[in-house]
């Protein structure tokens, strides 16, 4: 499988915060190959351990999250409308006439109800409705429905991908499975006996709602050290902030109080010496990312954060470029085969 | 050429790429699927394109001249490219009337026919929106096209200012049994899809015609600038039927006065439009057919939206003129979705009132 498959495989998976298990299977059989070892937490944590053979060996932790935003099915309504609230943040203008799946007794497929224009009031035609008030079509009956998708049901972006010109991808859930397939294919590529340590690849829970799956996987596992990785906004014409990375400059390292100084800058003469391409970002507090919480649990986890900049992030149409995910592949590859900061930060 | 017919020929419509002005792909391609299965075919120099069924029968009366159109148009909402940016993205104007509100996040296909390459209009991620701004559409004057190209050179190399874009939508069935179908451009195309089996069934048929039946697939319906009078122009008709969408609000807590028709109900009859009021005697007729034939119609509410209508009955010297029409969700978007039933019920209606029509 070519990493662009495995992106497309892993981030085409409904994995909507809370529904995390559902894609146990999926996991188990598109990435379990490359592991001596799968488990699965109370919360949905998904733990893949690859050893070194070496005992006492570093534990090294490399998180990615595997939830993703979406909705939940909260309201069956007259002539075969659902409601929905938001789970995580969805950007609500991509959903008029968005195409969703609904996840109940069987995947439904449904369109999101939007009015003509024509028959709306003069004030209305530019106003975006709030998530709870906006409607998807699914083609059944209440009735139907009632029977086929219980109250509580996932709903996520459809999932379609399209290639674009200059190696980019266009499509759902990169944020941030795609950092997922990454790792997988950077700790695959790495023999186990030059690993600098035993390889715990945690496919964390609960991101996208306040980071809690990383906060306990975190504290049961208590690593020697972390690698974080999750995307982060690549620069676009309309940003007010000139500063974000340009997509096709490969690995973002964030320099961030939330992260380690030490881990980071070695993390970062890795990449400068195996040529591997990174910009560094500027992240001083919050990262919005699990590296908030890894760094604070148990008593402390040195954490570094590479991102993957992506375009368009929470919507069904993110955009990420192979280059930079090559890039970020690599940088996995290398970390978990140093010595150097094995020496430093295991026990 | 491979022959479509019933969904499959729905689908390869829906998916053709003819925005206003550029409607030659799917010209060529109803061209293909009507083949020899008609007594002539013109294109005029509007771009319209003329099929004719000659009349036959005992009503039938050369010396009278009498002529039917049935009218469809073509083209379908979409983009043109307006500027090459720097950095190699696509500012563009619409084609048509889109609602700004579905377009962001939306794949989309820019280029002609015979030279395409994908592309995404582009949004601001929802974490660097102010809040105001998320409960507002992003005007389209803030939107922009992302088809991965790095600068403005790469792009350049893809795509010119001028170029055409459309929705990039594929035909989905879903719902109960497939009762519904999702795709982009399924105002006109529906139509269109209607007509290429009427014409078949008519030419391959030895139902009485007592007019010569010219069916117009017409270009530009959707900028307002109808080819629909140059068509009516050229072919001078006695009687005319207009097809096509009805936009629908049939949603829960819309009122059905407001809701204009509703998806599965059968084909809509209109009474009037923003512009047009369409012949009671005709529509009468057309509304006997379906009962007559077990057709399920329906008589659309109020006179919302405009149509083809007006300038086919004010063409010439005045063309009663009678409208038929599948209700629509979301038009205009890359999600429209409409009941196939319903399509089927305005292909048998077209069928019974071409065929059911007496001098």
């Amino acid at each position: 499988m070519t990493l662009n498959q495995l992106i497309v495989s892993l981030c085409s998976l409904m994995t909507v915060s809370g529904n995390e298990t559902c894609a146990t299977q999926e996991l188990q059989s598109l990435i379990g190959g490359a592991f001596d070892e799968m488990q699965v937490d109370a919360l949905g944590n998904h733990l893949f351990i690859k050893r070194c053979g070496r005992p006492g060996a570093p534990k090294i932790l490399v998180d990615t999250h595997l939830d993703e935003i979406g909705m939940m099915v909260t309201g069956i309504r007259e002539g075969g409308f659902l409601s929905v609230i938001n789970i995580g943040g969805v950007d609500t203008r991509i959903l008029p006439a968005g195409e969703v799946a609904v996840y109940g007794k069987q995947t439904l497929y449904g369109v999101v109800a939007t009015s003509p224009v024509h028959l709306l009031p003069a004030g209305d035609t530019e106003k975006l409705k709030p998530i709870g008030e906006m409607l998807i079509d699914t083609g059944y009956s209440k009735e139907e429905l009632e029977e086929l998708v219980p109250l509580g049901t996932p709903v996520g972006f459809r999932p379609v991908y399209t290639e674009l010109a200059g190696g980019r991808l266009c499509g759902k859930g990169f944020d941030d499975k795609a950092c997922g397939a990454c790792a997988v294919f950077g700790i695959d590529a790495v023999p186990p006996r030059e690993l600098a340590g035993d390889v715990y690849f945690l496919f964390s829970a609960f991101e996208e709602t306040g980071s809690c799956g990383a906060r306990t996987a975190g504290f049961g596992l208590r690593p020697d050290y972390a690698l974080v990785m999750d995307v982060t906004h690549a620069r676009i014409p309309d940003a007010e902030d000139r500063t974000l990375s340009p997509m096709g400059s490969g690995v973002s390292i964030a320099a961030s109080a939330v992260t380690n100084r030490r881990l980071t800058r070695m993390t970062a003469e890795l990449c400068r010496t195996q040529k591997i391409p990174f910009l560094m970002e500027a992240e001083p507090g919050n990262t919005g990312t699990n590296a908030n919480v890894l760094g604070n649990a148990a008593e402390g986890i040195p954490t570094v954060l590479l991102s993957l900049p992506i375009k368009s992030m929470h919507s069904a149409a993110e955009v990420l470029g192979m280059e930079d995910a090559k890039a970020l592949c690599q940088a996995v590859k290398a970390f978990i085969s140093s010595r150097e900061i094995a020496e430093v930060f295991g026990s | 050429m491979r022959m479509y017919s019933g969904q499959e020929l729905v689908r390869e419509l829906s998916q053709a790429f003819g925005p206003s002005g550029c409607e030659d792909g799917v010209r060529a391609f109803i061209r293909t699927q009507i083949g020899a299965s008609c007594d002539g075919m013109t294109e005029d120099r509007a771009g319209n394109l003329i099929v004719r069924i000659a009349g036959r029968g005992v009503d039938y009366d050369p010396a009278e001249e009498r002529r039917l159109m049935v009218s469809t148009h073509m083209d379908e909402v979409g983009f043109m490219v307006r500027e090459i940016t720097d950095e190699g993205y696509l500012k563009f104007s619409l084609i048509g009337q889109t609602d700004p509100r579905v377009l962001c996040g939306r794949h989309v296909v820019v280029g002609e026919e015979n030279r395409t390459v994908k592309g995404v209009i582009a949004t601001k991620a929802i974490h660097m929106q102010t809040a105001e701004k998320r409960t507002k559409a992003t005007p389209v004057n803030k939107m922009y096209i992302d088809i991965g190209a790095k600068s403005a050179g790469d792009a350049e190399k893809l795509v010119q200012v001028g170029d055409y874009a459309t929705f990039d939508s594929d035909l989905v069935p879903f719902g109960k049994d497939g009762r519904y179908i999702k795709g982009k451009a399924l105002g006109g195309r529906l139509a269109c899809a209607a007509l290429i089996e009427v014409i078949r069934y008519l030419h391959a048929s030895s139902c009485e015609l007592a007019y010569d039946v010219y069916f117009a697939f017409t270009c530009n319906r959707e900028i307002g600038i109808s080819g629909a009078s140059v068509a009516a122009f050229t072919v001078n008709p006695t009687l005319a039927i207009l097809t096509g969408a009805t936009a629908v609000n049939d949603l829960p807590g819309v009122s059905p006065e407001a809701r204009v028709a509703a998806l599965g109900e059968g084909c809509v009859l209109s009474l009037a439009d923003r512009q047009t009021l369409y012949d009671a005697g005709l529509t009468r007729f057309a509304a006997r057919c379906a009962e007559e034939g077990g057709i399920r119609y329906q008589i659309k509410q109020g006179d919302s939206d405009t149509s083809d209508g007006a300038p086919l009955q004010r063409s010439m010297a005045g063309v009663r003129t009678v409208s038929l029409s599948v209700p629509v969700r979301y038009t205009h978007s890359a999600a429209c979705v409409a009941s196939y039933e319903d399509y089927q019920a305005l292909l048998n209606l077209c069928k019974a009132v071409i065929c059911g029509l007496k001098p």
